[in-house]
C-alpha cells in the first residue's frame, strides 16, 4: 500500500525500475528527477543510482538518464493529467499528492511584478515521500502535558532534524486524548492535505488550515473553529509573533516550531526574542544530536533544564 | 391488387431510404451540437472549479447524450484502466468510437483529437485561447451543417419519393 502511492507517481519506465530495486519503502526518502542527470534514490541516508535495467549501481556513468519526457511524464501521472488544476500549488513549489508525499518541482520562474506567477519547463522533480513516526513524542509528553493541559511550547531544532515530525505526533496525541487541535499547515507538511483531508494522522480533533500563512491562518482559527491548541510550523517573522500574541490573549495554548541550534540562538532572534522576553513560551524542547528527532534538551519558560536527555 | 400494394412497398421503402439520409445530417448537426456543449462544460469546469479531467470527463458524461456520451464513457474507461499512456495518446484511441458510429465528419473528428492535445497543460489561459479557437472552428462547422440541414433533408426526402416513383413507373 504504501510503495503503490509512490510507484503511481511514476511512469511505466521509471516505475519498472524502481519495482525492480525491491526496496523497503520505509526507508526511501527521495526519488530525484532532474533532466540529462543520473536517476537518483535517496535511500536511508545514502544515495543510490539506478540503471536503465533497474540495478543498483555505484558508478554515476552507468545510471539512466533521466530525460524531459520522463519528468513531464511523472508531473503528468502526479497531477492526474490535469496540470492547470494544481496551478496554485506548483506555483508554490510542490504538489501534495495522496498518501501525504510530495512532490517538489523546480524550472523556469515566470513573475508577474514581484510575484510568482508559475513555473514553466519544469525539468526537477523531487519526490519526498512521507513518513509519520507515531510515538516520537512520547519521550516529551510528560513535560509538556498534563492534566489534560498543555504548556505553550516552542520546539527547536536545525533543519531535518524531526522537529514536524515531532509537532505532528503531539498534535495527534493530545488530540486524540479531548484537546481540540487547530494547525496552520502553511507548507502543508504537518498533516499533509490532499484534496482538503490529511494524509498524515493528525489526531480525531484537530482541524487544519492548509497552505494558509501562519499569521492570518492563527487568527482565522481561533475566531471560527474554538481550538484549544494552535499548532504552527516555523515561527519566526514578525507577523507571526504578533498573531502569536492574539492566540495566547485569546486563551488559547500554542505548540509551534522554530529554527536553531539551542535555547540562546533562539533567544537572540529578532522575532522570537520578543515572545521569550514576553515569558510567551512555557516549554522549550530542544532537538539534537546525531539522529533526527533525538531531544537534547527541554527547559522551562524562566530557561530552567527540566531534561537532560542522551 | 398486389402490384398495388408492391408499388406502395417500393415507394415506402424509398422514401424511407431518402429519410434515412436526411436523418443522418440531422445526426450530424445535433453531434456537433453536443460536441460544442462539451467544450463549453470543459471550460467552464477548468476556469472556475480547477476540476481534474477525469471528474471532469464524468461530469460531461452525465449531461450529455448519444454517440458523445458513449465516446466520453469509452474515454473515461481508457483513463481508469490504463494509467501508463499520455492523455493525448489515451484521447486518440477513444476516437475510434467517435469514427465508428458517429456521423460527425472527419475532419471534425480531426479537430476533436486536437483538442485532447491541448487539455490539460499548466497554462489555463493559453489552454483556454487554444480551445476558444477549436470551439469556433466547430461552431462554423455546426452553422454551415446547421443550415444545409433543411436543404438536405428535403432533397433526401424528394429524392426519396421520386426514386421511388421511378422504380414503380420502371417496373409497371
Amino acid at each position: 500500500m504504501y510503495g503503490e502511492d509512490i510507484l503511481k507517481l511514476l511512469p511505466v519506465r521509471i516505475r519498472c525500475m524502481v519495482e525492480k530495486l525491491q526496496l523497503d519503502y520505509s526507508r526511501l526518502w527521495e526519488i530525484r528527477l532532474r533532466v540529462n542527470s543520473p536517476f537518483i534514490l535517496r535511500y536511508e541516508e545514502s544515495e543510490i543510482y539506478v540503471d536503465a535495467q533497474g540495478r543498483r549501481t555505484s558508478l554515476m556513468k552507468n545510471a539512466y538518464v533521466i530525460t524531459a519526457r520522463d519528468v513531464n511524464d511523472t508531473l503528468e501521472c502526479v497531477c492526474n493529467h490535469s496540470l492547470y488544476a494544481y496551478e496554485d500549488e506548483i506555483r508554490q513549489g510542490f504538489v501534495t499528492v495522496c498518501g501525504g508525499h510530495r512532490v517538489g518541482v523546480a524550472g523556469k520562474i515566470i513573475l508577474d511584478g514581484n510575484r510568482i506567477k508559475c513555473i514553466r519547463h519544469i525539468s526537477f522533480l523531487n519526490i519526498r515521500v512521507a513518513h509519520e513516526i507515531k510515538g516520537c513524542s512520547r519521550q516529551v509528553m510528560p513535560y509538556i502535558y498534563g492534566d489534560g493541559r498543555v504548556f505553550n511550547t516552542l520546539i527547536v531544532s536545525a533543519p531535518c532534524h524531526g522537529k514536524t515530525t515531532l509537532l505532528r505526533d503531539i498534535v495527534r496525541v493530545v488530540s486524540d486524548d479531548g484537546i481540540t487541535v487547530g494547525v496552520v499547515d502553511e507548507r502543508s507538511e504537518i498533516a499533509a492535505c490532499y484534496k482538503g483531508v490529511p494524509q498524515n494522522d493528525v489526531g480525531m480533533r484537530t482541524d487544519v488550515l492548509d497552505c494558509c500563512p501562519k499569521a492570518a491562518g492563527m487568527m482565522m482559527l481561533v475566531r471560527t473553529m474554538a481550538p484549544d491548541l494552535i499548532a504552527v510550523d516555523e515561527i519566526g517573522g514578525p507577523q507571526d509573533v504578533d498573531a502569536i500574541f492574539g492566540v495566547v490573549n485569546c486563551g488559547c495554548r500554542l505548540l509551534a516550531t522554530a529554527h536553531g541550534y539551542s535555547i540562546d540562538d533562539v533567544r537572540n532572534r529578532a522575532g522570537i526574542r520578543k515572545l521569550v522576553e514576553n515569558r510567551v513560551f512555557e516549554r522549550y524542547v530542544v532537538l539534537g544530536g546525531n539522529m533526527a528527532g533525538q531531544v537534547s534538551d527541554i527547559f522551562d519558560g524562566q530557561g530552567n533544564r527540566l531534561c537532560w536527555c542522551e | 391488387m398486389i402490384k398495388i400494394a408492391g408499388c406502395m412497398l417500393i415507394m415506402y421503402a424509398s422514401f424511407m431510404a431518402g429519410h434515412t439520409v436526411g436523418q443522418y445530417q440531422l445526426r450530424r448537426v445535433k453531434e456537433l451540437e453536443e460536441i460544442i456543449m462539451f467544450i463549453q462544460m470543459v471550460k467552464s469546469q477548468m476556469v472556475y472549479a480547477g476540476t481534474e479531467i477525469p471528474e471532469l470527463l464524468m461530469d460531461c458524461e452525465q449531461r450529455l447524450t448519444g454517440t458523445v456520451r458513449i465516446w466520453i464513457h469509452n474515454l473515461i474507461q481508457i483513463l481508469e484502466s490504463d494509467s501508463d499512456r499520455t492523455l493525448p495518446e489515451m484521447w486518440r484511441e477513444s476516437l475510434k468510437v467517435l469514427d465508428d458510429l458517429s456521423a460527425l465528419p472527419e475532419d471534425a473528428v480531426a479537430d476533436v483529437d486536437r483538442l485532447g492535445r491541448v487539455l490539460g497543460d499548466l497554462d489555463v489561459e493559453a489552454q483556454m485561447s487554444r480551445i476558444n479557437l477549436l470551439e469556433n472552428v466547430l461552431r462554423d462547422r455546426y452553422e454551415r451543417e446547421r443550415s444545409r440541414s433543411t436543404g438536405v433533408q428535403r432533397l433526401a426526402n424528394s429524392l426519396g419519393i421520386l426514386g421511388g416513383v421511378f422504380i414503380v413507373v420502371m417496373l409497371v
